[in-house]
């Protein structure tokens, strides 16, 4: 019988990421894995159906680690102007921290892959996210918007400002540009600003 | 995660190569029971056949394939 190994499977997860940002999705073989990962291609298989089946369960299990990030420390229930900043504080976090999984999903968002992938997302994530909203509209904290727009202006400026952070430069390409929590803060509050009724 | 309560799995190296082949190992391996699930990653070089069955070992399904008149052969750990 051959028996799960957590630790394996972890490091083939993340062998996996890394060989994805670098070398694309054609880049991606499970021998190579398997050499990089220090397996053999059979341990693979046992933990994944085939190439395909890899990444998109890499995408769901990179997702989980995303949602579980963001939801630390928050509530639905908080008022919008905190629970804004402990998920601004926390994606940014996040990201920063794993520039391979930022990457990565990136990649997925962008190719076919997403198509399978986006009906895997955790119904718990949405519904938080979903609640911490309608309690603000109910508040009256938060101005009722379709999910696009409010979505763009809520977390779309953190995203660049973490984007710019990673490549370490700012808008010029001259400048070193670091997020720190001074900038996340003044940018958060134009953003509720903004978002106010 | 790929969790399903893992019955045994048996991964191969095979010379399946397209839709034709596949389809004439599935009439053998569709119609035993024994089999609960089945793939071929036909984007791997080795062609790899996996299968899921708590009861059969790898001569036997070796010997199912060699039947369809494919190679097969175990992939070791």
């Amino acid at each position: 019988m051959r028996v799960r190994d957590e630790n394996k499977e972890l490091s083939i997860r993340e062998r996996a990421v890394e060989m994805l940002v670098a070398e694309g999705f054609d880049g991606l073989s499970m021998q190579k894995l398997a050499k990089v990962a220090g397996v053999s291609p059979a341990t693979i298989y046992i933990y994944f159906k085939d190439r395909d089946d890899l990444i998109i369960q890499l995408w769901v299990g990179e997702m989980k680690r995303m949602m579980h990030a963001t939801l630390e420390g928050f509530d639905p229930n908080m008022s919008f102007e905190e629970g804004l900043k402990v998920q601004w504080l926390n994606r940014a976090k996040f990201y920063i921290e794993n520039p391979a999984t930022a990457h990565f999903m990136e990649q997925i968002k962008y190719s076919p892959y997403y198509e399978k992938c986006r009906g895997k997302i955790d119904k718990k994530f949405l519904n938080a996210m979903g609640e911490f909203v309608h309690n603000a509209i109910k508040r009256k904290e938060l101005v009722k918007l379709p999910l696009e727009i409010y979505w763009a202006i809520a977390f779309a400026p953190l995203y660049q400002l973490v984007k710019l952070h990673m490549s370490g430069r700012g808008m010029s390409g001259l400048e070193k540009f670091e997020l720190d929590e001074k900038t996340m803060n003044q940018t958060l509050k134009l953003v509720i600003k903004a978002l106010r009724p | 995660m790929y969790l399903e309560p893992v019955s045994e799995i048996l991964i191969f190296k095979t010379n399946i190569l397209d839709i034709q082949d596949i389809e004439k190992v599935a009439s053998v391996l569709d119609a035993d029971a024994r089999v609960k699930k089945w793939n071929v990653d036909r984007e791997d070089v080795d062609h790899v056949l996996r299968i899921q069955s708590d009861c059969l070992d790898c001569r036997h399904i070796i010997e199912l394939v060699h039947k369809c008149g494919y190679e097969c052969e175990e992939l070791p750990d």
